[in-house]
């Protein structure tokens, strides 16, 4: 029973979720205005485009909402959230895989200059790594060397430095191993270390 | 002084992060060069991946969500409340309530008023399933004593050491037929991982 006189924002998640249970739109929406940021943005630097991003967003918040009634107070509901949206990128990311060899040109293009026309059509769907945000030169550097992690190691890095997720959560998001999970953190942030090194000479 | 301590841990190093150092770490930190270096650059690293800012997705985001949520109108737990949920359900519950209600007196009513009637149906029924158990009972003997092998199992049955020896095969059969069936239905004990999403 969530207590009466409180506002919704004030209310924990699993009270809101009572509420969206009831049918309460409004409950709904809040669940959304907590999560929105932390999802689109793990989701935004899993797959650095901002319209795919919202498209993954979007449908990460549509999943969680119409299987509302299924979710098992067990589970933080943040990691129920963080975990569907971690799904959607990893997806994205396995089928873009998979288009890799068009990736570097069609196949198909003969001529040096078809390769490059083919090549240029999709990297222009890509936004540049800078684009979003005005940073400081070292939050820019980062963004950029995180972006080269591998995705299993990127989703870690951000869920614990940048969200600010306990290992356990991450190991509940994620389905692994608690031991994984501090494994991929420490070589995540050996490979950052390294990476931005350059800067501090 | 040099202290005597290996190099930290990734462990240790993590630790740095979550809480107060203890003093050996402490003291080592100050002796080896190589060590500080680590831990200050990992430091620093934590502090920019923790400035990070959120980034927000474009204006009406949440609208666009909620256009394609499904809220179901039955978001009520319990049965009384989703009857009371709307004029329409009170309705149907109360229309229900009158036809179920109604036959079941209905009933009621007739059975007292034709006493005779069902108790001359139940008198009538037991004895024709009486007859009728007794003739398949009789059939099935009699065309068992018929059967070929019918004096060999007399023989068997008669004579106490066979009657064991059938009576041990026959468990030994049945033991192992339970056994294969308890494998057969036993639940995986390795749960299945993402079973629900
Ligand atoms: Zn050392």
């Amino acid at each position: 029973m969530t207590p009466p006189g409180r506002p919704l924002m004030d209310h924990t998640d699993q009270e809101v979720v009572l509420e969206a249970r009831k049918g309460k739109e409004r409950a709904y929406r809040e669940l959304v205005r907590r999560y929105e940021r932390p999802v689109f943005s793990l989701i935004f630097r899993m797959v650095r485009n901002r319209e795919l991003a919202e498209d993954l967003s979007q449908e990460t918040f549509i999943k969680v909402l119409n299987a509302i009634d299924s979710y098992r107070p067990e589970f933080k509901f943040s990691s129920w959230v963080f975990k569907i949206a971690n799904n959607a990128a990893i997806d994205h990311l396995r089928r873009r895989e998979l288009d890799t060899l068009s990736l570097d040109g069609s196949p198909h293009a003969v001529t040096p200059e078809a390769i490059e026309a083919t090549a240029l059509q999709i990297s222009d769907h890509q936004e540049s790594p800078l684009d979003y945000v005005q940073a400081t030169e070292l939050g820019g550097e980062i963004e950029e060397v995180i972006a080269k992690l591998r995705p299993e190691y990127r989703t870690c890095i951000l869920l614990r430095h940048v969200d600010g997720r306990s290992y356990e959560e991450i190991a509940e998001i994620l389905n692994l191993p608690l031991g994984t999970v501090k494994t991929y953190i420490h070589r995540a942030r050996n490979e950052l270390r390294i990476a931005l090194e350059h800067l501090r000479q | 002084m040099r202290t005597t301590r290996p190099h930290l841990s990734a462990d240790e190093l993590d630790a740095v992060h979550e809480t107060a150092l203890p003093a050996d770490i402490r003291t080592h930190l100050a002796d080896c060069a190589a060590c500080f270096e680590m831990v200050r650059t990992d430091q620093d690293l934590v502090a920019a991946l923790k400035r990070l800012p959120h980034l927000d997705p474009s204006p009406g985001f949440v609208d666009r969500v909620m256009a394609r949520v499904v809220i179901p109108a039955y978001g009520i737990r319990t049965w009384p409340q989703r009857i009371l949920a709307s004029r329409r359900s009170l309705a149907t519950a109360a229309s229900w309530t009158v036809v179920i209600g109604g036959a079941m007196m209905a009933s009621v009513l007739w059975s007292l008023a034709n006493r005779d009637l069902l108790m001359g149906w139940g008198d009538q029924l037991l004895t024709e399933g009486t007859r009728l158990f007794w003739l398949g009972f009789r059939s099935t003997a009699a065309a068992l004593t018929e059967q070929p092998w019918y004096q060999e199992l007399r023989i068997i049955v008669t004579s106490p050491g066979r009657l064991a020896a059938v009576l041990a095969g026959l468990s030994v059969a049945f033991g192992s037929g339970v056994l294969a069936f308890r494998h057969l239905v036993a639940i995986p004990a390795r749960a299945v991982r993402d079973a629900n999403w």
